[in-house]
């Protein structure tokens, strides 16, 4: 991975390993000019070796999660770089059939080219330094039958190659890699790719059937060669092909003379070979700019598309990281915070002597810094065993489709490194900074320190900053407008905060100036959205993924406020209904008291849990509703079973009711079919104008799917649309257009500018999700048969919930005047019994054989795309799972200290007779109250931010009214996995507590 | 078991028949092992302590008076001897058993206050009842009563830290008397208190003894507690050392007037003479 947020990686791992350089010649400057300050600080490190293990565990998350999140991007990269190598070997450029000389190429098989352009590209290459190889090349998918197993697929390719040629593409060869030589192998056979003989069980001698123009062909299998585009496998999806002499190929097929692509290599492999795509295009380019054909740097495109997709997959997970850093961070300035508590008495001795306050800051620093540096390593090298973890559970939820290859480069590690160490560092430093303000008398007599009723004027300052950041993000996000969502919500969060330090200052009590802040933060950002657009206008509409990292923030910091602020009303509660505790009221008002007695601690423990369980639960529940939207089973419109036919084994006059009959099939049970044909696979296109003349349109075309939908579909599909143009009030209206109107066309919802889309996706601009009403939008395309452009009118946008439409759809009658001779058509078919379906596909699937169709039910379809779709949110979950960590080490860190804290009073118990028992349930008590809290408000702050956001038509369209579905097997397992590993954690020290004796406790000072 | 006189020691049963004393304790040695090295804190110490006794343990810093104190009320093991608390012998108890003991039938008070800094003072107060099954109704309105009795009634609802010195030891006092025990056990209860707070705290303290037939045993330094008390038991390098009987009544300066002189201290111990009886009735 080259890039995050657009930002070299080269570059960052500089800033960040000299920002390090500079946080530790600190340290250094300490070392060397402060000796006896270093070594009292880096004294500290051995002396409690548990608590020093514990500390460590804590601060090495930050860096765990930053290398983990780095690693996942390396992971995706390598894998899908891979997959490029893999599937292009040693394949550069492609030459392809172009629709219009010079225009863009268009990725379908009835596609040819002539022997014309073979001649110019052989004539760059002659004179070429950087191309070193040139393969014409005709293929066909053609299905095919093991005549032996009768395993058979129809999805299968056939490829013609000049056998001649193969060594300039490293040579077609066994898996063992022995070279075949193509030209030996005698017409009637063919040599058949690994993945194809796995398939159907085929090796060298076997009888196989291929269909070609509905004929069977049979056909010998001379040898079985690696997997490669040399042996027909051009996916990674699917490694079925086989491969023959381009002239026998191209004899047989009546196809003589013409090609499907020429195929291009450069000097050099890998990434090596793509630093010069860009040299060979400009040196092809000139000389094919007479012929029909385009030149596609396809290896180039591929791996650019990898490394954005992988540089958007790390983008994702360092902004999920952030909250599992954010919980780390709490928890490195908890530790400190513990750290100085415990050494309070030294602390005051140190002063008492002559040391500096500075002095114990760098003291603290020594010591954090030995601390950072050494969880550093620890993160480092476990956030790469985690990626590797990862990477193989991925592997078991979608390595049928896709191969994940673990991987964390050096790169990723050393910036993981020096991020979590820098975070750490600061976050170390600001907490010595809090630590090393204490009153001499009161820490060395272990007296708490009386607040001080003088009203500093550091208060003043930290307040009027706090409000000025705020007012400026504020000022920032309106003049932005709609993309200044997030600094909007930011400084509205902000300036409360800074507002309530004001009226501290001006002798406000606490609870009142902070209840007030919790309350407004959750008002703020639980306002439903149409009211706070009414509110706060246009600047409230926008906002991305990383909103939800803000809502979990503030959202949690105002519960905790409130929560903390009034924790005395728990305790009275408590008290009040003591009776019903019986003989435990003893523990359970302890257990209460302690942590009110504390507000700070319980706070930050409070908003670590509420974070982790916020973060766990909002994603699983919106995952869950997103699933339920977008892969319900009205995907398939009213139809059941899904019928795909390529054009080299097309059913004639597309009558596959028809060609079942004739196949001996039963029909009887089919209640309708349609037509979806194709008419191209990507096609480029521009939208030329917008309903908000404000949209900003990009200049280039995009690629999209286009396919018509005949009039027997839309006769008997049950589609609807979430947006409407104007003129068409109402779903009848604009399929009566699409079978009337020539030209005009309906999107699926992910075509919408407005939920977003992926890199290169053609999306259609100016209007909301589902608004209505908007002025019909006028696209550019290239026909693909005449090569004109032309345009289309988008009139509606297709309901969400029909996820297995796709890209832009026109009329029947548009699509046949686009391609008379569809390269693919779809069929649709709907069954008297729906749930026979998927028994129903196979069927078809098998009498259909001959022509290559590929049958799925809408049921399997769903089911699969739900498979990975739940592989990814398990990946995502269980990398999110990684705060969780942070919170039961934070736990641990809590309930060790408090051991020690309260060991004297521990002491005082077991005197006036608390059993053993009692201490350690007063511990357990303790720890389930302060986690429950937290574990309590997070899971209500997520279904409520979940509910929230389904809630809003603009973003789910026209079903986000119907409520929120809770995956609550999911959210009780989150729940009870946080509970239960908190409440182990505190066991063991509630154990040790138990067991100090008496006298030994009172003794302890 | 016999004893060093010869004469065969009453294992505890006997002894408690007789219910005379509160607290019996024969040949009592402890030892504390750090690392290679063992500390005898208590050297074969024999003590007792008649019921309503007020009794002064005194001797120097690290002579073994709280040690001892810890020994004889159960909060620690001791390594080798007997204690016998109204009459059973603590060794025979299990940790439990001592645990109930000390919640129904004794009371606490520490030089360093010991007060939960969490709780309030009616709520540090009823904590013993609570915990040996008092309804929580009564409970409170026991502490409240308890927190009268030594003047702090309106200073139920206030935590330690917004309490005086005095304030604090006198809700210790409460919350050593609430569960009206049999037994206080005081460490230094004048410790961390000026002469004034002392005296107060010394007054209430033999007030209760004296009103309520009160068993206390004091450990301290100061000459003037152990004066206010009927006896004074002293301790020097693990051992009981002599012990002396005393006016009994505190001062208006907190110090009580000693009624023997630096040779009592040399006397046979009241402890060991009790002891001797105890050993002839066997």
């Amino acid at each position: 991975m080259n890039e995050i947020f657009g930002i070299s990686m080269d570059a960052i791992m500089v800033t960040f390993v000299i920002m390090l350089v500079l946080c530790l010649s600190y340290t250094a400057w300490i070392a060397l000019r402060q000796r006896v300050v270093f070594r009292l600080g880096m004294r500290n490190i051995p002396r409690r070796k548990a608590q020093t293990a514990l500390i460590v565990v804590g601060l090495m998350l930050s860096t765990l999660i930053s290398t983990a999140a780095l690693g996942m991007g390396d992971t995706i990269d390598r894998s899908l770089s891979q997959s490029v190598y893999g599937v292009l070997g040693e394949v550069d450029e492609l030459v392809y059939p172009a629709v219009s000389p010079g225009g863009d190429a268009i990725t379908d098989t009835s596609a040819t080219l002539s022997a014309d352009a073979l001649g110019a590209v052989d004539a760059v290459a002659a004179t070429s330094s950087i191309i070193d190889g040139v393969m014409p090349a005709l293929y066909l998918p053609v299905p095919v039958v093991n005549d032996a197993s009768q395993l058979s697929t129809p999805e299968n390719l056939i490829v013609g190659i000049d056998p001649t040629r193969a060594d300039q593409f490293g040579g077609l060869r066994t898996p063992g890699g022995e070279v075949i030589d193509l030209a030996a192998v005698p017409s009637g056979q063919v040599v058949i790719s690994e993945g194809l003989s796995e398939e159907i069980d085929a090796a060298a001698g076997d009888q196989l059937t291929i269909y070609y123009a509905n004929q069977p062909v049979p056909l010998t299998v001379a040898a079985v060669a690696e997997n490669s585009p040399l042996s027909g496998v051009l996916n990674t999806s699917n490694q079925n092909g086989m491969v023959v002499r381009l002239d026998e190929l191209q004899r047989a097929t009546g196809m003589e003379g013409l090609l499907s692509f020429i195929a291009v290599s450069n000097v050099g492999n890998g990434d090596d070979s793509i630093g010069r795509t860009d040299d060979a295009v400009a040196e092809l380019e000139p000389a094919l700019s007479t012929q029909p054909v385009a030149v596609n740097p396809i290896k180039q495109d591929l791996r650019e598309q990898s490394a954005l997709i992988s540089s958007s997959l790390t983008g994702l997970f360092l902004v999920l990281g952030l909250f599992s850093i954010a919980v780390g961070v709490l928890l490195i300035v908890l530790i400190f915070s513990m750290l100085a508590a415990e050494r309070r008495a030294e602390m005051g001795m140190a002063r008492a002597v002559g040391q500096q306050r500075r002095h114990l800051i760098q003291q603290f620093i020594a010591e954090g810094s030995g601390y950072a540096l050494l969880s550093g390593l620890v993160g480092a090298a476990a956030g790469t065993l985690v990626i590797l973890g990862l990477a193989q559970i991925l592997k078991d939820a979608v390595g049928d489709f896709f191969d994940v290859q673990g991987f964390v480069s050096w790169r990723s590690i050393v910036v993981g490194y020096c991020l979590g160490v820098i975070m750490t560092f600061l976050a170390i430093v600001v907490a010595s900074f809090r630590a090393s303000r204490l009153n001499v008398v009161a820490a060395i007599r272990d007296l708490p320190d009386r607040e001080e009723a003088k009203r500093r004027k550091r208060t003043l300052v930290t307040a009027s900053l706090i409000t000025l950041v705020g007012v400026l993000l504020i000022a920032g996000g309106v003049s932005l407008g709609e993309s200044g969502t997030f600094l909007f919500y930011f400084g509205m969060s902000l300036v409360p905060l800074g507002l309530a330090t004001f009226a501290r200052w001006f002798g406000v009590p606490s609870r009142l100036a902070y209840s007030l802040v919790g309350l407004y933060l959750l008002l703020l950002w639980f306002l439903p959205a149409e009211q706070s657009r009414a509110v706060f206008g246009e600047v409230a509409t926008g906002g991305d993924f990383e909103m939800f990292f803000l809502i979990g923030i503030f959202s949690v910091a105002g519960t905790t406020m409130l929560i903390t602020q009034n924790l005395d009303i728990l305790l009275a509660l408590a008290s009040r209904i003591g009776s019903l505790f019986g003989s435990r009221l003893p523990a359970v008002r302890l257990a209460i008291a302690y942590p009110g007695a504390n507000v700070g601690r319980t706070g930050l423990t409070i908003a670590m849990f509420s974070l982790i369980v916020f973060s766990l639960v909002a994603f699983s529940t919106v995952s869950a509703n997103f699933s339920r939207i977008f892969i319900n089973s009205d995907a398939g419109a009213g139809y059941d079973v899904q019928v795909v036919v390529q054009q080299a084994n097309q059913i004639p006059d597309q009558d596959i009711v028809g060609a079942l009959n004739a196949a001996g099939a039963d029909t009887s049970d089919i209640t309708a079919v349609g037509t979806i044909p194709q008419v191209a696979a990507q096609a480029p296109m521009r939208q030329l104008d917008s309903p908000d003349p404000g949209t900003d349109l990009p200049d280039d075309s995009s690629l999209a799917p286009l396919a018509g939908f005949s009039d027997s579909w839309l006769e008997n599909a049950e589609v609807r649309f979430q947006a409407r143009a104007a003129g068409y009030p109402d779903d009848a209206a604009i399929i009566n257009a699409l079978r009337t109107e020539p030209d005009v066309a309906v999107v699926d919802a992910g075509s919408i500018g407005a939920n977003g889309g992926f890199p290169g996706q053609f999306l259609v601009r100016g209007f909301e999700a589902t608004e209505q009403g908007w002025n019909p939008i006028q696209v550019a395309f290239t026909d693909p048969t005449t090569g004109e452009s032309r345009t289309l009118r988008v009139i509606g946008v297709i309901d969400q919930d029909f996820s297995t439409l796709f890209g832009v759809y026109v009329g029947g009658g548009t699509a046949a005047t686009l391609a008379p001779e569809p390269n693919q058509v779809t069929y649709t078919i709907a069954l008297a019994d729906p749930d026979n379906a998927t028994d129903r596909a196979r069927e078809i699937g098998s009498a259909l054989l001959a022509n290559g169709a590929v049958a799925d039910s809408y049921d399997e379809i769903l089911e699969e795309n739900q498979g990975i779709f739940s592989g990814f949110l398990l990946l995502i979950q269980g990398f999110m799972g990684l705060g969780l960590i942070v919170g039961i080490a934070a736990v641990g860190v809590i309930a060790f200290r408090a051991v020690i804290e309260r060991r004297q009073q521990i002491g005082v118990l077991r005197a006036i007779g608390y059993a053993r028992s009692m201490v350690s349930l007063s511990f357990m008590i303790e720890t389930a109250f302060v986690v429950g809290l937290g574990v309590i408000s997070g899971t209500i702050l997520a279904l409520v931010t979940a509910w929230q956001l389904f809630q809003d038509p603009n973003f789910t369209g026209e079903t986000g009214a119907t409520g929120i579905v809770v995956p609550w097997g999911l959210v009780l397992v989150v729940l009870a996995i946080t509970f239960g590993f908190a409440m182990l954690m505190t066991w063991v020290p509630s154990r040790q507590a138990a067991s100090i004796r008496p006298a030994e406790a009172l003794r302890y000072e | 078991m016999t004893t060093e006189t010869g004469m065969k020691m009453d294992t505890g049963n006997q002894a408690a028949s007789d219910g005379r004393y509160m607290i019996q304790a024969t040949r009592v040695v402890k030892e504390y092992t750090t690392g290679h090295a063992t500390i005898p804190a208590l050297k074969g110490v024999d003590f007792a302590v008649e019921r309503g006794e007020m009794v002064a343990v005194m001797g120097p810093s690290g002579c073994g008076k709280t040690t001892l104190l810890n020994c004889l009320s159960g909060l620690d093991d001791i390594t080798s001897g007997q204690v016998l608390l109204e009459g059973v012998d603590l060794a025979t108890q299990s940790d439990r058993q001592r645990t109930v003991s000390r919640a129904k039938r004794m009371g606490f008070i520490f030089q360093v206050y010991n007060l939960l800094p969490v709780l309030s003072a009616v709520e540090n107060v009823e904590l013993p009842l609570l915990v040996s099954g008092v309804k929580p109704k009564e409970a409170r309105s026991r502490a409240q009563a308890a927190l009268g009795q030594v003047g702090l009634a309106k200073w139920a609802g206030h935590r330690p830290a917004e309490l005086s010195g005095g304030q604090r030891q006198r809700v210790t006092i409460a919350r050593s008397l609430v569960n009206e025990p049999a037994i206080v056990w005081a460490d230094e209860p004048t410790g961390a208190l000026d002469s004034t707070n002392a005296t107060e705290i010394l007054n209430l303290m033999r007030t209760l003894n004296k009103e309520q037939g009160l068993t206390l045993v004091i450990v301290t330094h100061d000459p003037g507690v152990g004066a206010g008390c009927d006896r004074i038991v002293r301790m020097r390098d693990g051992e009981i050392v002599g012990e002396e009987k005393t006016s009994g009544e505190f001062g208006t300066d907190g110090l009580g007037t000693l009624h023997g002189t630096e040779d009592s201290v040399q006397m046979p111990s009241r402890t060991s003479q009790l002891t001797r009886e105890l050993y002839a009735r066997s």
